[in-house]
Order: C-alpha cells, then sequence, then structure tokens
C-alpha cells in the first residue's frame, strides 16, 4: 500500500502509516517513548527533546514531531538516548522543587515518572539559578504552584488549540519564561473561562483543581447533566463523595474537553440543604418530616382519589430533561397508564419546543439533521440566537476553532457575543426581529438565483407558495424592522448561499418568542433552499439547551405523542402500546404546560406531579404559575432541594441527581449515552423508583418492579420506538453512544439524518414564513428592550450551579443587568449602581454592568439567580404553535435605585 | 503555537497588522498600561500582546539589557576585547547605570569599541565617549562623524562580484539608482522562472547565511510547493545577528539595489508576489537606506513584486528563519518545528524562500554573467565568492571579498596585515558567536563550506573575530555562552536550561579551575545541546566550547 511506510524499530520491521510521527509509530507497534510536552490533544511541539530517538545514519531526531521515512532505522533506546534523556532530566530538576511526597500531583506526575524510567543518579549543578514564584490560590477552581511549571507550554496551547480563550500566554525568553493569564494577571481577572483543561494537560503540579489530593477510590464515566453537548465524564469518588470530575479522553461528544460547569459543578450533590426526607404540608402549612411510605403512600392515595373522582384529564405530570430517558418513559407511562390522562409535558416547552416542531413538519423528524463534527466540516456557520461559548462551552470552543481555521462565521443575535466579535457578519438585531432578518435572508436567495433549484426540484415541495410569500421582503423592507443596514443582510445571506457545505445552528433566541415556529420553519427553509442539509457540514439543528431535553421528547413526555414522536391517533402506534403495555393509552389530548396552569386556575386541573423543574421560577408569568400551582387540590413536587416550587407542593419527594442513578440521556446530536451511578441517592429513592413505587401503591403496574432497572426499561422503550430498536444498555456500554436513529442491533447509528435530500418526510416542505411584531415592543413608557439568556458560569436557575465552588468566582455571584455606555451615561448611571428593571408585568432590582455587549436601547439579564428571578419581568406571550414563552423580547424601562452601594 | 493567534489578529485588527506590528508603533517604552490599551482597542488576548512585548528587547516592558537606555555600548566579542567592557564600566561611572546598557552587536567590529546613543554609533575610544557623556548630561548634539566600516577592494584580477559597485563609488556607497539599472533582472524576467532558477543551479550558490543550503534548489521547492492561496515570499534576512559580522549590513547600506534586485529576482524565480526585508532593530541606516531605495523602484516601476521592509526588535533568534517567519507574523518569534521547511510552508503557511543579504545580492550577477561562470570562481561546492568581515585585532581590518578557497592564513595575514603593534595571533572565532574558534595551526585551511567543516569550524555567515595573546579566552568563552543563554527562546528545554546551567559552569570553571567532574558535566551539557536542541541556536551554542576544549587545552588549565 502507497499510504503505508516500512520502518525498522528496534529491530523489528513494520508498516506504518506514511506521514505519521515516529512516537505515533512507536506506539503503533506497542512502544512508547518518554515525552512531557507533548499531548495527543495538541498539536506537536518538540519542546522537551526526551523522545529523542537514534536514526541509523543520523543525529538523534524527536519522535513527537518528526515524521517517519520510508526504510529508516530506528532505536528508541541506546546508551547516548539515556544520556541525553537524563542530562534533559537533570536540567527540569534543577529548577524544579523536590518536594514530591508532599505535592499534590504526587502519583500524577509526568515528570516523576519520567524520572523514575529513565533514572537520575543525581543533580550535578551547584548553586543553579532557580525561579521560585509564590503559590497562587486566588482562583476558587484551580490552583497555580508556577515554581513547578517545567515550561512545556501544554497548559498554554490547550487555552489556545482546544478551548481557544488565549488566556494564558508564554512570557519573557529562555529561562525565564514563564506561564502568564492576561496581562500578567490572576486568572480570574484575565477572564479564564475555568473550563480546567490546563489542569488536565499539566504534566506536573503546576496547575491543579483547587482542593483534590490523593487519587480517588473509584471512576465512573458518566455523561454530563449540564447542557445538551453530552460530555462524557470520569467521576472521582471518595469516602462515598464525588471528589473530582475529569472528561473522559475518548468522549464522542467531547473527546476529552469539558467545560467549567462539567468539571467543578458537582457540589451540588453533597450541599448541606438537599432534600434527605419526604416532606408533607401540614395543616398551617408548614412541613413536616415523614418517611417514604407515609408520603408515598399519601401521594398514591391522593393521585388516585383525584383521578376516580375527575377522570383522566384531572391530572398532569411535568417530567424533566433532568431526569433519564427511561424516567421520562416511565413518567409518560405513568401518566398514560396509571393516571389514564395525556396531560404530560417536560421543559421543552419553554425551550425547543418550536425547533422539534418546525423540523417535524417541515423535515419529518424533530431533532438536529446533523451532528457537531459538522462544525469542522462546515464553510459557513449560521449560527443564530445562540451563545455556545457561554451556554455550551464545548460546543462554543469547537465553533471557535473552527472560525479560527478558515470557516466563514455569521451571527444573528442582538447581543455582541465573543463568537459575533469574531464572526464575519454580526447581525445584531433588534430582539424579536428574527424573522424579518430571516425573510429578507430567504428572499434575497430567491431573488438572486441563489437557490439550488435542483435540490428543491428533487427533494421539496411548496417552493411556489414560499416564494409568492416572501414578495417584497427585501432587506430594504426589514431594514426599519431590525434596525440592520440592509446590505449587511444582503452580504449574509450571500454569504451563507455561498457555501459548499452551510451549516445553520440556533439557540433560544430563535425559539423562545412568539415566532418561535416561524423563526425555525425560516432557518429550515435557508437550508432546504440552498440544498445544505443532509450532508457533512450542512445541516440545520438546534443547539439544545438541557442535558436530556432531546431524550425527554424523545420518549414522549409530550401530550401528543409517544415516544419516537408517533402520534397519538397513529392507529399502529395504539395498537402497539396496548400490546405492551396492556392497557389502552387514553385518546383525549392532553395539555401543554401553560395550558395545564390555565385548567390549574379554571379547577379543571386537580393534581400535578412536577418532576426536577423549579417552574414556579423558571417560567414566565411567575404569578399566574403560582396561583395555578395553588389552585391544584394536589400537588407533588420531587426535586433536589426546597425550590420556589416545591414551597407550593402537599407532598414533597427528594429527588435524585444524575450522579445517583443509572439510566442513559440523549444529547443534542441524538446521541444516547449512559448514565452511571457514581454515589448512590442521598434520601435512598432514585426518580424512576419513586415513579415505580407510586404506581404500585395505586395497585397498578408499569410493567416494573420497583427499585428502578433502568435497562429493562430500555428494553421496553426499544420495543415501541422504532427509532431506538437498536439500542441497548449492553450495546451503550460496548460501544459507547448510538445515535439514533439507530433501528436495527446491528445498527451503527446515523450521524446524519435525510442524508442525500431523502428526507423522513418524503419531500421537504418549504413553509412560509410570515412576519408579524413582537408582542412587546419599546415605547416611551418602556423605552428598552430586555432580552435574557445564560452565562458560562451558571445553569438555568442556577439551582446545581450555585451551590458548587463555581459560585465563588467574582463573575459568577450575582445578576447585573448590562447597559450600552450610552444609555448608561444618558441616564447617569455608574458600574455597579443598582437599579430598578420594571417591565408591563413586573420590577427587579439589579447593579448595572455597563458594556457594548449589547446595543443601545438593549438591556441583557440572565435567569439564573433567584434573589433577581428575572422571570418576573416576562409576559404571558407565547409561540402560536408550541406556547413556547417570549422569554427573549420584554420592554421594560431603567430606573435607577436611590444611591449607589458603597463598594467594598 | 499558534496558527490560532494568527488568524485571531487577522479577523481582529484589520490591514494585515499584527502585535508586533502595533507594539513597533508604540513611541517610548512599552508599559503595562500599554499591552492593556491595545488589547483592549483591538480584541487581542492580553497575553498574546504582553507575549510578543517581552520576547523582544526593544519591546519588553522590564528588561534591562538592550533597552530604554540612551546609552548602549556594544559587547559583541570585537568591541569586548577592544575594551568594550572597561568603555562600559566608565560610563555607568560617569552616568550611572541606568542610562548605559548594552546590546549585541551594532556592526561596526572594525572600529571596536563601539557605542550607541539612540539611533547614532560612536566610536567609543577618548573623545566619543567624552561626547556620548556630555549629549547625556547637556543635550549637546555629537559633533563626530559616525564610525564606519572600511570595504577592501579585491586586488585587481581577483574577483569582485559583490563589492563591485561600491568600490567603484567615490564615497563607498553606490546608492542612488544605478546607472545600468536592474539589467539583471530584466534578463531575468525575459527568461521563463525554470530557466532563472536553472541558471541559479548552475551557479552552485550556496546559502551565504550560515547552513549553506543550494540557493536553486531552494528556489525551486518555493516554486514547486503548494500554496493553500496562491501566495509565495520571498524573505531577505537582514536579521544579521552575528557578533563581528557585518557583511549584510554594508551591502544593505552601500548599494541597496543589488539587494532588491536580488529579490525581485528570487521572486520572478520562485513565483513570490512580495518580498519582505527584515531589518534588524540595530541597524537603523540600513533600514532608512532601504526604505529610499525601496521609494526609488517603485517609482521607477521596476518592482512589479510588492516590497516591504520589518524592523525587528532585538531578538537573536529571529535570524532563524522559522522564529523570523514567526515575528513577521506577529508571534513570539520561538523557533518553529521543521519540517515543514519554510520553503513548503512558511510565511501564513505560504512557500516561501528565507535567503540571506549577500546570497539575494550575488543573485544579479549571476543573472548578468551565468551561473557557469559563477561556478568557475571558487572550488567545487563552495563556488563563488564570500564576504568576509574582520575585526580590528587586525591591522586592516574592516570588508572583504575573497574567493572561496583561500586560505584564512592569506585573508589575515595577508589581505588585513596581520595582527596589529605588539599583539600575537591567538585564535579565531568564524561564523559569529556559535561559530568554532581555530588555533593558528587551522589557518591553512581554505575558506568553504566542506573545508572548515572538516577543521571542526563552520563558514557561517562569513563574520571572523581575531583574538591575541592579550585575550582571555576562557572569559570569552562565557560571554558567549552567556548570550546563547540571553537570547534561547525559551521553547526547547535543552537550549532553555541547558545554555544557562554552561553559562553557570563555565564561570565556575573560570572561578575555580575545570575538575574532571566540572569537565564530565560540561560535556555532557555540550552533547545535549548539540543534539538535543530543536535549533540551531541551542544546537550551535556548544561550539565554541568544544572547540577551546579541543585547540586550547591550556586555558582551562591555568587556574585548575
Amino acid at each position: 500500500m502507497s499510504d503505508q511506510v516500512s520502518v525498522t524499530i528496534d529491530g523489528k520491521q513494520a508498516r506504518v502509516a506514511a506521514g505519521s510521527t515516529i512516537l505515533e509509530a512507536v506506539r503503533a507497534q506497542g512502544g512508547d517513548l518518554p515525552t512531557l510536552c507533548h499531548s495527543r490533544h495538541l498539536a506537536p511541539h518538540g519542546a522537551c527533546r526526551l523522545c529523542l530517538v537514534e536514526v541509523e545514519g543520523g543525529r538523534p531526531v524527536a519522535g513527537c514531531h518528526t515524521t517517519v521515512r520510508d526504510g529508516a532505522i530506528y532505536r528508541t533506546t541506546s546508551e547516548r538516548l539515556t544520556r541525553l534523556r537524563r542530562t534533559i532530566l537533570e536540567l527540569i530538576v534543577s529548577d524544579h522543587p523536590l518536594d514530591c511526597l508532599t505535592c499534590r500531583a504526587n502519583g500524577d506526575c509526568a515528570l516523576q515518572s519520567a524520572v523514575a524510567a529513565i533514572g537520575l543518579p543525581e543533580v550535578r549543578f551547584a548553586a543553579p539559578r532557580t525561579h521560585h514564584p509564590e503559590p497562587d490560590h486566588s482562583h476558587p477552581l484551580l490552583h497555580l504552584d508556577m515554581a513547578k511549571c517545567i515550561g512545556c507550554g501544554r497548559c498554554v496551547r490547550v487555552c489556545d488549540e482546544v478551548q481557544g480563550s488565549f488566556v494564558l500566554g508564554l512570557a519573557g525568553r529562555g529561562f525565564d519564561v514563564r506561564v502568564i493569564a492576561g496581562n500578567d494577571q490572576t486568572l480570574e481577572e484575565a477572564g479564564c473561562s475555568g473550563c480546567g483543561q490546563c489542569a488536565v494537560e499539566c504534566p506536573v503540579g503546576a496547575i491543579r483543581e483547587a482542593g483534590r489530593i490523593g487519587y480517588p477510590q473509584r471512576e465512573v464515566v458518566t455523561t454530563c447533566a449540564y447542557c445538551a453537548i453530552g460530555c462524557s465524564l470520569v467521576v472521582g469518588v471518595g469516602d462515598g463523595r464525588v471528589v473530582a470530575v475529569r472528561p473522559l479522553e475518548d468522549g464522542p461528544a467531547n473527546r476529552g474537553h469539558a467545560c467549567v460547569k462539567g468539571r467543578f459543578g458537582y457540589g451540588f450533590v453533597h450541599a448541606e440543604d438537599r432534600l434527605r426526607t419526604p416532606l408533607i404540608r401540614r395543616p398551617d402549612g408548614s412541613f413536616a418530616e415523614a418517611s417514604w411510605d407515609e408520603a408515598l403512600d399519601l401521594v398514591a392515595r391522593r393521585f388516585a382519589e383525584i383521578r376516580d373522582a375527575h377522570g383522566g384529564s384531572s391530572f398532569g405530570m411535568i417530567s424533566s430533561s433532568r431526569c433519564t430517558n427511561e424516567e421520562n418513559y416511565l413518567a409518560q407511562k405513568f401518566t398514560r397508564v396509571v393516571m389514564g390522562s395525556n396531560s404530560v409535558d417536560n421543559c421543552a416547552r419553554v425551550c425547543h419546543s418550536p425547533s422539534a416542531f418546525a423540523l417535524g413538519a417541515a423535515l419529518g423528524t424533530g431533532a438536529n439533521t446533523g451532528n457537531f463534527e459538522d462544525v469542522e466540516a462546515a464553510d459557513v456557520l449560521l449560527l443564530v440566537g445562540a451563545n455556545p461559548t457561554e451556554s455550551h462551552p464545548v460546543l462554543g470552543a469547537r465553533i471557535r476553532q473552527a472560525v479560527l481555521k478558515g470557516c466563514r462565521l455569521i451571527v444573528i443575535d442582538p447581543r455582541r457575543t465573543e463568537l459575533a466579535r469574531l464572526a464575519d457578519i454580526h447581525i445584531a438585531l433588534r430582539p424579536g426581529s428574527n424573522v424579518a432578518v430571516l425573510n429578507a435572508m430567504q428572499q434575497v436567495l430567491i431573488a438572486e438565483g441563489l437557490v439550488d433549484r435542483a435540490f428543491i426540484a428533487a427533494h421539496a415541495e411548496n417552493m411556489e407558495a414560499l416564494e409568492a410569500s416572501l414578495v417584497g421582503m427585501t432587506p430594504e423592507w426589514a431594514e426599519p424592522l431590525c434596525g440592520v443596514d440592509a446590505g449587511t443582510l444582503r452580504a449574509a445571506a450571500r454569504l451563507y448561499a455561498s457555501a459548499r457545505r452551510g451549516l445553520v445552528l440556533w439557540g433560544l433566541g430563535i425559539t423562545e418568542s412568539c415566532q418561535g415556529t416561524v423563526a425555525a420553519f425560516a432557518l429550515i427553509n435557508l437550508a432546504v433552499m440552498t440544498g445544505s442539509v443532509g450532508r457533512p457540514g450542512a445541516g440545520a439543528g438546534p443547539i439544545r439547551g438541557q442535558n436530556n431535553v432531546q431524550g425527554a421528547c424523545d420518549m414522549g413526555a409530550l401530550p401528543n405523542v409517544f415516544s419516537d414522536y408517533r402520534r397519538l391517533d397513529d392507529p399502529q402506534a395504539r395498537a402497539d402500546h396496548q400490546r405492551i403495555w396492556g392497557v389502552a393509552p387514553p385518546t383525549q389530548a392532553g395539555f401543554k404546560t401553560p395550558e395545564m396552569y390555565g385548567a390549574a386556575r379554571a379547577g379543571a386541573l386537580k393534581a400535578m406531579y412536577i418532576l426536577a423543574q423549579d417552574v414556579a421560577q423558571s417560567d414566565p408569568d411567575t404569578t399566574g404559575v403560582v396561583t395555578a400551582l395553588n389552585s391544584l387540590e394536589f400537588l407533588v413536587v420531587q426535586d433536589l432541594f426546597m425550590s420556589e416550587t416545591a414551597r407550593l407542593a402537599h407532598v414533597v419527594l427528594p429527588g435524585s441527581s444524575a450522579l445517583e442513578k443509572e439510566g442513559t440521556f440523549t444529547n443534542s446530536d441524538r446521541r444516547v449515552q449512559r448514565v452511571r451511578q457514581a454515589v448512590p441517592p442521598l434520601a435512598g429513592l432514585t426518580d424512576g423508583t419513586i415513579i415505580l413505587e407510586i404506581a404500585r401503591r395505586m395497585g397498578a403496574s408499569l410493567g416494573f418492579e420497583p427499585p428502578l432497572d433502568a435497562a429493562r426499561v430500555m428494553e421496553e422503550i426499544a420495543r415501541l420506538t422504532p427509532n431506538w430498536r437498536g439500542i441497548s444498555h449492553e450495546r451503550l456500554d460496548r460501544e459507547g453512544g448510538l445515535r439514533w436513529p439507530c433501528p436495527t442491533a446491528d445498527h451503527p447509528g446515523t450521524a446524519i439524518v435525510h442524508e442525500g435530500g431523502h428526507f423522513i418526510r418524503g419531500r421537504a416542505r418549504l413553509t412560509p414564513t410570515p412576519w408579524r411584531s413582537p408582542l412587546e415592543t419599546a415605547d416611551e413608557d418602556f423605552p428598552f428592550l430586555l432580552t435574557t439568556g445564560r452565562m458560562l458560569f451558571h445553569y438555568n436557575v442556577g439551582t446545581m450551579t450555585r451551590r458548587t465552588a463555581i459560585q465563588r468566582l467574582a463573575r459568577a455571584r450575582e445578576e447585573r443587568v448590562h447597559v450600552h455606555p450610552l444609555d448608561a451615561a444618558r441616564l447617569s448611571i455608574a458600574e455597579g449602581d443598582r437599579v430598578s428593571v420594571i417591565s408591563r408585568h413586573g420590577r427587579v432590582g439589579v447593579p448595572v454592568t455597563i458594556g457594548e455587549d449589547v446595543g443601545p436601547g438593549i438591556l441583557f439579564m440572565t435567569f439564573h439567580f433567584p434573589q433577581t428571578r428575572t422571570n418576573l419581568l416576562i409576559g404571558p406571550g407565547a409561540d402560536d404553535h408550541t406556547l413556547c414563552p417570549e422569554y427573549k423580547v420584554t420592554a421594560v424601562r431603567l430606573e435607577r435605585e436611590g444611591i449607589p452601594e458603597a463598594h467594598g | 503555537m499558534s496558527r490560532n493567534l494568527v488568524a485571531l489578529t487577522g479577523r481582529l485588527v484589520a490591514g494585515g497588522r499584527t502585535a508586533f506590528d502595533l507594539l513597533g508603533e508604540v513611541s517610548g517604552p512599552v508599559e503595562d498600561g500599554v499591552i492593556a490599551d491595545l488589547a483592549r482597542s483591538t480584541g487581542l488576548p492580553a497575553q498574546h500582546v504582553r507575549t510578543v512585548a517581552e520576547f523582544y528587547d526593544e519591546l519588553s516592558p522590564t528588561d534591562g539589557h538592550a533597552s530604554h537606555a540612551r546609552v548602549r555600548v556594544c559587547d559583541g566579542e570585537a568591541c569586548r576585547v577592544a575594551g568594550g567592557d572597561g568603555l562600559a564600566d566608565s560610563l555607568v561611572e560617569r552616568l550611572g547605570g541606568e542610562a548605559v546598557g548594552r546590546v549585541t552587536c551594532l556592526g561596526l567590529c572594525s572600529r571596536a569599541p563601539v557605542l550607541g546613543l539612540d539611533t547614532r554609533v560612536v566610536a567609543g575610544e577618548g573623545e566619543g565617549a567624552n561626547q556620548v557623556v556630555a549629549a547625556i548630561r547637556t543635550g549637546r548634539p555629537l559633533s563626530l562623524p559616525e564610525p564606519e566600516n572600511a570595504v577592501h577592494a579585491p586586488a585587481a584580477g581577483r574577483p569582485c562580484l559583490l563589492l563591485r559597485r561600491m568600490v567603484a563609488a567615490p564615497s563607498g556607497r553606490a546608492t542612488g539608482f544605478p546607472a545600468e539599472g536592474y539589467a539583471a533582472l530584466a534578463r531575468a524576467r525575459s527568461m521563463p522562472p525554470e530557466a532563472v532558477i536553472a541558471e541559479i543551479v548552475d551557479s552552485g550558490l550556496r546559502g551565504r547565511g550560515g547552513a549553506g543550503f543550494p540557493t536553486g534548489a531552494k528556489l525551486a521547492a518555493v516554486a514547486a510547493a503548494p500554496s493553500p492561496d496562491g501566495r509565495r515570499f520571498v524573505i531577505a534576512n537582514l536579521d544579521e545577528g552575528d557578533a563581528g559580522a557585518f557583511i549584510d549590513k554594508e551591502l544593505a547600506e552601500r548599494d541597496p539595489h543589488a539587494l532588491i534586485e536580488g529579490i525581485l529576482i528570487a521572486a520572478h524565480a520562485c513565483g513570490a508576489g512580495e518580498g519582505i526585508i527584515y531589518v534588524r532593530h540595530e541597524y537603523p541606516h540600513a533600514f532608512s537606506i532601504l526604505r529610499h531605495a525601496i521609494e526609488e523602484v517603485v517609482a521607477r516601476g521596476e518592482d512589479g513584486c510588492a516590497l516591504r521592509l520589518v524592523r525587528g526588535q532585538g531578538a537573536y533568534i529571529c535570524g532563524e528563519e522559522t522564529s523570523l517567519i514567526r515575528s513577521i507574523e506577529g508571534l513570539p518569534a520561538t523557533a518553529g518545528l521543521r519540517p515543514p521547511y519554510p520553503a513548503e510552508a512558511g510565511l501564513w503557511g505560504c512557500p516561501t524562500a528565507v535567503n540571506n543579504v549577500e546570497t539575494l545580492c550575488t543573485l544579479p550577477w549571476i543573472l548578468r554573467h551565468g551561473g557557469a561562470a559563477y561556478a568557475r570562481i571558487g572550488r567545487p561546492g563552495s563556488t563563488g565568492t564570500k564576504l568576509v568581515s574582520l575585526n580590528n585585532r587586525l591591522r586592516r581590518p574592516g570588508l572583504y571579498e575573497v574567493e572561496m578557497g583561500t586560505p584564512l592564513r592569506e585573508v589575515l595575514f595577508g589581505l588585513a596585515g596581520g595582527m596589529i603593534e605588539g599583539h600575537r595571533f591567538r585564535a579565531v572565532q568564524i561564523g559569529g558567536p556559535l561559530g568554532a574558534i581555530l588555533p593558528e595551526a587551522a589557518l591553512d585551511v581554505g575558506l568553504g563550506f566542506e573545508s572548515l567543516a572538516a577543521v571542526g569550524g563552520t563558514l557561517g555567515h562569513g563574520g571572523m573575530v581575531v583574538f591575541s595573546d592579550h585575550d582571555d579566552l576562557l572569559r570569552l568563552a562565557c560571554g558567549l555562552m552567556a548570550f546563547a543563554a540571553r537570547e534561547s527562546c525559551g521553547r526547547c528545554f535543552p537550549c532553555r536550561i541547558g545554555t544557562v546551567r554552561a553559562s553557570e559552569l563555565l564561570e565556575r570553571i573560570a572561578e575555580h579551575g575545570l575538575t574532571p567532574g566540572r569537565e564530565a558535566v560540561l560535556r555532557d551539557l555540550c552533547e545535549t545541546l548539540r543534539l538535543g536542541s530543536l535549533c540551531g541556536l541551542g544546537g550551535m551554542a556548544p561550539t565554541p566550547i568544544e572547540s577551546l576544549l579541543t585547540h586550547f587545552p591550556d586555558i582551562w588549565r591555568r587556574t585548575a
């Protein structure tokens, strides 16, 4: 074979891939070379020179960056190599403390291992010049002890080549080269994102996770429970507690990377205020601790009474992306089989229900058409309403790398996010004007002949209707609606159309709006019109917000579908379910979450069971939600903590975190991955077991006896879910993740759906996307538009992250409203001043931060902080098709709150 | 490290400029505030701006070696043996330590010792130092003329290729657009590029920067390598950092059009659309003369290829081609991995011919007279002539053009007239501070790549510094290793730490003598530097030490 070369390594002939390095060749033959500066996640660096090998007829060369030469004869050991390696180690050790036994890296130090392997009889330098910088423990998550630094640059390179934050640098020259953060600042001052990858790469004890000492007693591989990237993590356990988390080197979604939340956000598992026993509300409104038997019996009795008295439609279940696929499956089965109701929904309602709806309607299935690897294959990326470097940091980092390697980037976002700053084109549109922008882009594609007519003719339908609907929606038409000049809109459309592999990714900035579904249709139209779908690097899809929001929907925790999005009125689906469930599923359509609240307020819904979701904080129109929950005859809330929602419950059941249970999650690119128990459930029962217990005590059967055996549940899921038929725990344990569709036990899973334009629904449907103004518009009384989103260090309402070490980071401590400098100057507001943000629906007090990440007239807040409760500001507006709330645009005004607080 | 920062800079900073360029435009010393402001205004990572600044002496916000002191006494070997250290000490006494720094080297080794005052150079003996003191104290301008290196015309009948125009000019400087125009370029452009390359291949010309790589083969490789965006570059390496060498300096200052014409010929040969001259900071006159010359060429429409000057900022390593490229790309100029070689993937990832100035200046002659004519000069394997620069331990120091193969003895004792009064020849270091130091016994070897290698020497860049019986070779060795340590980029471990340990050990040996134990450590260090280092700086750093161990055993025994 021409792509192989023949080499001799230590006397043995071998054929190795041409272009591979000597190090790779040696490793491929089962050998190894000592290295300190090398990492397989980084480009070869050639600095430590320990990997020198002898080459017959020449000088020694470094194995890590020298490529193999056909016919070459290499030796990995020789007297000379040992001498050279020892001298190099002697040089390193001459400027390295010898406190190995008390070093945090003891036993986990590549220098220690290399010295042990190669041997170092003595250090022969008398009174050598050395470096003794003081340790820097200012960062709550990462400790620096640069006296131990060996100058390999791996931390700097991973901050560049993987994370792309460019926080760390190697400053100075020669012997005095040192690792710096920012302008010689602390990590926090320098804007470190806390991904901790530097600590993973550090071969010695110079950068370590704070607090970590000694080996964990055991390690468990599981899937991250924060965002929907689905990072594989290795959880270290000691004395029954989670003591460390690191990314799995070969994690299929994360490839050895993780973010600050995944790596450092585990402390909540052992938080003092975790619920440890069930609680039953006393008549006086206070809660009494109860045994599991008392609580579960009460829940079973009341659910049965209400069902029997008022019928199944009086019951509603809100399931959760925090729960596993198996638990979500059981939640909807419980609702349908035991309670006789279809009123089951999950938190996708308030995030990506429009994406799922639009993708399902237009293409045939409500999920991402491609996968995260597309980011590396795409030549143009259109990123809309998403801020992945903060919300999905591992994906964000990958996008940043792709852009720096030449992928063109268009960002549509009101905020000047990090990726917007890097973008070729940033459309800083007015919040609420997505559809105006996207219609203008569609119009340009059509008007300028930039659509792929052949693809449309072969694979799409309804083009005429779409074209007709877009007449007149020129960039000039959109300009006054979105506040972006027509030329920029036109350029963006042209750039997207110029792609050979165009990728559209969107976030909640698209969906959480009264035109969420329409905007999603518009994005799908762009992809279909240009034929940019169903190929590597070409596709369209949402970046899901939560770990298992895809799975919660896939499992049928939705009021209108069974698992696999099979319609309730699909005769085959009904027959299948009746056969396996043993009962006929209810026929009456269920309520969506906001409809449940309405029904509760109207008295039609009597009982609710809410899993792992703090709807009284996370959902909009908070007052309405609280009224609804207070109207219920019986409310069961299952959560880790006494949440705002739990306070309203009649029975509070202690939930279990993802680190406490077995099962699976499905990430944003449809990859089903295992969740494994690292520590036992704190209160004794997992969420799935609790559901089974309630059913059992109601005299019903869900087909499984408690405690939950998740693998058995997956077997039933596979039988009822055609696209999951080939998925089992046994396969997942053996092969890692599997991306659905995976219809048979020997199917490898599907990286790209609709491949080659063969859409699941047959032809892709192009859908007209009529524009209408947002419900919330600025006026004299409410002159600002507030948009909301996440920040890097927190997750959703902060229930988890606020109970971790992450909370100690200065930037993570409190909510701030972001104001443009011009607005701040006009209102005489200074950094840190407290203001009231007042909408037509509520008011909150919050300090100000001033910056150009928002444009004039626009404000930004997160919703992570219960003491601020940003969602009090959000109105009842919602997407027409899915009732997804309009979180992303609210008209507000700012008022100064007295005099600024004294600093310090 | 780091294609990403190059790409990021391209996205954030307009006009193809880099952190290196922006820092170079800052007037006055680079303070912390400057770094923070630059980072903020451009969006570039503060770390990046700072690491670039700290890498270069002239941009460094804190470094004490060369920057910020208005007076800088040259500490190249020629100046040191001629009294540079004493001169520096006396100036420190008169002006205070803050005002006086050192620099390596100002390229006036035939007039040593010299010192710089701002951008002026002053001969340091007697009146020069007094005038500098007065200038600092009272602001009185210098009245002394700038010292110049003598340029010697070859004897009649000896080949004169490179010095031809300057020795013909009454001023010794062939400035102004040449009367003959760019005749060689015109001939080159009348030929297909392959034919130009063939002519250069026929000449047998090898690079004059030290490595001796065949120039024709390099240009052919650049022409043949695929370019990611179609661009190709020619870079003239005028980062002549070797102490003792002033060859490229004189070429650029006295006949700048030969260099530009050479660049344009090379660009035509390899298909480059841009020629860049990287000029070391210590050569301000060369910079302004070249700038003027480029304007002349552009005004005459002779360019046909974009020409650009980049000013170095004080880092010896930039003479190494991968470092030089990284410097132009705006990165800290640490040595890069090879392969890929710049000819395949150089500046901005494009095929790039990095050539020494003397090499490029030779191309016009070859194009005018043909490669075969050039090959007839010199010796097989080392064709043509070589410029050599000589320091003022010799009677007639300065710049000479000698035919390859000329014995060293003839150069030093014939052409340059032997040692000055009262001095006996002790040693000669050829090829800069990393070159071998050879004893008198080696002087019968002829000038050439292989012939010098055969006696453990290197032709290097052609700078020669002669030492006499007055000069302390062991102290010299200490200084050379200290120089290597100071200029190490810090990327590879052997050089980063090894040069410092070797420097410490040499100081110890100079103080306390060479014991067998110390010799074993020294030899291990030399071996590790030579075989383990990533680039030539660390790899060559032990050369003078090893040659002193071989040829001058007596200097080591002195205090043992």
